[in-house]
């Protein structure tokens, strides 16, 4: 099931950056698809994340 | 538009033998009306679609003691050991995906004889459950799914299983939509519809993953030992003992041009130490010399004395000696014989020789006895002369070695004369030699080399040690550095673990709450949605316009619908009150859904009075103009009002009639 328009919506009003908000949609994606290695899935998008982000808001 | 039902499928389903049903919107609605008396297949229409989708005929009265679901007509048509496929199929239009999906499940069962009841009977032997999903965006091949978790997620997706009665609607059992039981319910598929649960769920395991994360940020404890301070004390030693040691190899280079100067003074010195040396030694020859020369004196006088006597008086002595060996060489001197033992032998008869232990034979005795009567002078002369005879022989032996023995005196004298004379030369030619150096100056300069040459010989040595020792401790210390420094490297790698660990924890927390913080906006948007719209839907379809105040929802899903002076009214709802609020809940549900899925309602207005099944079913019309509706009705339900409503609008109208035999669904 695609992220609802609600959320995505709610998402992207946050006051946070555009990466961090591609985070949370991405992470939201993987728990849909429901895989038994989320936490590994996760844990790369993490990393991944602060690869390219240095971790700073 | 939304989702819609194309197309129904029906085969060897209980009584639709073979039933194609297709669903059409016109321009007025998609509503679509079934109409069929009692018995006829209302229910077990509804039935199909849910076994179909759920593999569970939802609305079956009695499941245990229910007709076997294989057409009975087709069993008994089917051979001994033949097969019966049982299909429903759906096919559906997702207008937001633009993907038409075709949901097929199939039984199939085996027809035997039974003997004793004389009837055929089927055993289901296999099901199979598949999805096709075609995109008419890009006209690709469909995909087919026949795994059934995927089945049932996509189903869910659509109709969710567990509000399965807000989606296929029953009319005529109303009570059960508000039980408390099943708000839970509502809570629980609103949450899921809405995705507040994958929210929740990505949020605890983000939350998880921080705590997790924080617990092993918390196990990489800080060494406790600086060994920072370590490596910069053990570089500070290294370079200390280096610089040392190249100081001690200048200091040595110095020592050793000293020590060759003190050793320089001192070779120069040694040929005189050599000349002391002999001159020590030459003078103790020259002590014995003259020791010797007091014993060859001594001999002098012994051999003077001892010689001056005989050789005065070896003359006579010659004289003597000639004279006595004449005699006795011319026989003149009686044989030096013991008359008095000869006699004793002879008158005793001994039998052998007390001189020489011979036998003594008669021939023996006559020759004693006539030497006794020969021998006629004395034997004492004899005798006595022979005596001198013996000192005169000593003497003249003694006076032949004269010549030797003055010529080795001579010679001794002579010997010790000139060794004497070599000594006292060599000892002059040092005395000369010695006599150019000042004695006081030369001992003080040697000593001083030999302190000299000792003392850096020992500086030397002192210092290669002190500089092995430095190699040494810089070696223990260089490994001991190479330990430190990759103890620092790894609390380095550590450090970094640390840091990005608590990067990432930062961020797992922040992901967290901006998680809950949207859930808890979404459940109040949610909530907010479908109670405004349930409200907006109920007091549209009430024809009382001074009774209900207003109806809220509780964060558990439970509905109050309260009158005009705040008092809580749901116990007390008509039967036509409480389908309007059943609708206008189920409603806003799906539009909470955020799905536009169709609904299927059987006796959609059975429980509605007259005066109210016009309004009821005009509110229900105008819903179905946006989403489709699938009425199933039965002709008195279907009254005059209703279709004075429905007859121009509906999409369609579709009459279900029985066989002859009653056996299948044969008129649509």
């Amino acid at each position: 099931m695609s992220i609802s328009k609600k959320i995505t919506d709610e998402i992207t009003n946050l006051n946070e950056n555009d990466e961090l908000k591609k985070l949370l949609l991405e992470l939201l994606n993987i728990e849909d698809k429901g895989n038994h290695r989320n936490n590994q899935l996760f844990e790369n998008e993490i990393k991944e994340h602060i690869k390219k982000t240095g971790g700073a808001k | 538009m939304g989702v819609s039902i194309t197309k129904i499928e029906l085969t060897n389903y209980r009584q639709y033998k073979k039933v194609t049903i297709d669903f059409e919107r016109n321009i007025n609605s998609h509503l679509h009306i079934l109409k069929a008396k009692n018995g006829t297949g209302k229910t077990t229409f509804i039935n199909a679609i849910t076994w179909c989708l759920y593999g569970e005929e939802k609305y079956l009265a009695d499941s245990e003691n229910a007709l076997n679901l294989p057409n009975e007509k087709t069993v008994e048509n089917t051979n001994e050991n033949g097969n019966v496929i049982v299909t429903v199929r759906i096919t559906m239009k997702d207008d937001d995906t633009n993907q038409v999906i075709v949901i097929t499940r199939e039984h199939k069962y085996k027809v035997n004889f039974n003997i004793i009841s004389k009837n055929k009977k089927t055993m289901f032997e296999q099901e199979k459950f598949n999805i096709a999903i075609t995109n008419l965006s890009n006209n690709t091949n469909s995909s087919i799914i026949d795994n059934v978790g995927e089945c049932n997620q996509v189903v869910d997706t659509y109709f969710n299983r567990s509000i399965f009665d807000y989606y296929f609607f029953d009319g005529e059992n109303l009570k059960n939509y508000f039980t408390k039981s099943k708000a839970e319910t509502i809570q629980t598929s609103i949450f899921n519809i809405s995705q507040v649960t994958l929210l929740e769920n990505t949020k605890e395991r983000t939350n998880s993953l921080a705590v997790k994360k924080s617990r092993e940020l918390n196990r990489k404890k800080p060494s406790e030992t600086n060994y920072f301070e370590e490596k910069i004390t053990l570089e500070k030693d290294i370079k200390a003992r280096d610089e040392a040691n190249k100081k001690l190899e200048s200091d040595i280079n110095k020592y050793i041009e000293k020590k060759v100067k003190a050793d320089e003074i001192l070779n120069n010195y040694t040929p005189i130490k050599v000349q002391q040396q002999r001159k020590l030694d030459l003078e103790k020859n020259l002590k014995k010399n003259d020791e010797a020369l007091v014993v060859l004196r001594n001999n002098q006088y012994s051999f003077i004395h001892d010689y001056m006597i005989l050789l005065r008086f070896y003359p006579r002595i010659k004289k003597t000696y000639d004279m006595i060996c004449y005699k006795e060489e011319h026989n003149e001197l009686p044989p030096n014989i013991n008359k008095k033992e000869i006699r004793e032998i002879i008158d005793n008869h001994l039998e052998n020789c007390p001189v020489c232990n011979s036998e003594i034979d008669d021939k023996a005795i006559k020759y004693l006895q006539d030497l006794l009567e020969s021998t006629s002078v004395s034997t004492g002369t004899s005798h006595q002369l022979m005596k001198i005879k013996s000192s005169l022989e000593i003497m003249i032996n003694q006076v032949s070695k004269f010549e030797k023995e003055k010529e080795n005196l001579f010679n001794t004298e002579k010997f010790l004369k000139i060794e004497r004379k070599e000594v006292e030369e060599e000892l002059n030619g040092i005395h000369s030699y010695l006599s150019n150096y000042s004695t006081d100056s030369l001992e003080k300069d040697i000593a001083q080399a030999e302190k000299d040459s000792k003392y850096y010989d020992d500086k030397i040595q002192e210092a290669r040690t002190t500089i092995s020792q430095n190699i040494a401790f810089n070696k223990k210390d260089r490994d001991r550095l190479n330990d430190v420094e990759k103890k620092l490297k790894k609390e380095e790698e550590t450090k970094n673990a640390k840091d990005e660990l608590s990067v990432q924890v930062a961020l797992l927390r922040r992901v967290t709450t901006a998680y809950e913080n949207i859930k808890q906006r979404i459940m109040l948007v949610v909530k907010d949605e479908i109670e405004k719209s349930t409200w907006r839907m109920f007091d549209a379809m009430i024809w009382k316009k001074h009774t209900f105040k207003s109806l809220s929802i509780n964060d558990k899903y439970e509905i109050s619908v309260l009158n005009m002076n705040n008092k809580e009214m749901i116990g007390s709802l008509s039967a036509t009150e409480y389908m309007a609020l059943a609708y206008s809940f189920t409603l806003a549900i799906h539009e909470a859904s955020g799905k536009n899925c169709p609904l299927v309602i059987d006796s959609p207005l059975g429980r509605v009075s007259d005066e109210n099944r016009e309004k009821m079913a005009t509110e229900l019309l105008k819903v179905s103009k946006e989403k489709q509706i699938i009425m199933l009705f039965t002709p008195d339900e279907y009254s005059s009002e209703v279709k004075n409503v429905y007859e121009d609008t509906a999409a369609s109208i579709i009459e279900l009639c029985l066989s002859e035999d009653e056996s299948e669904v044969e008129g649509v």
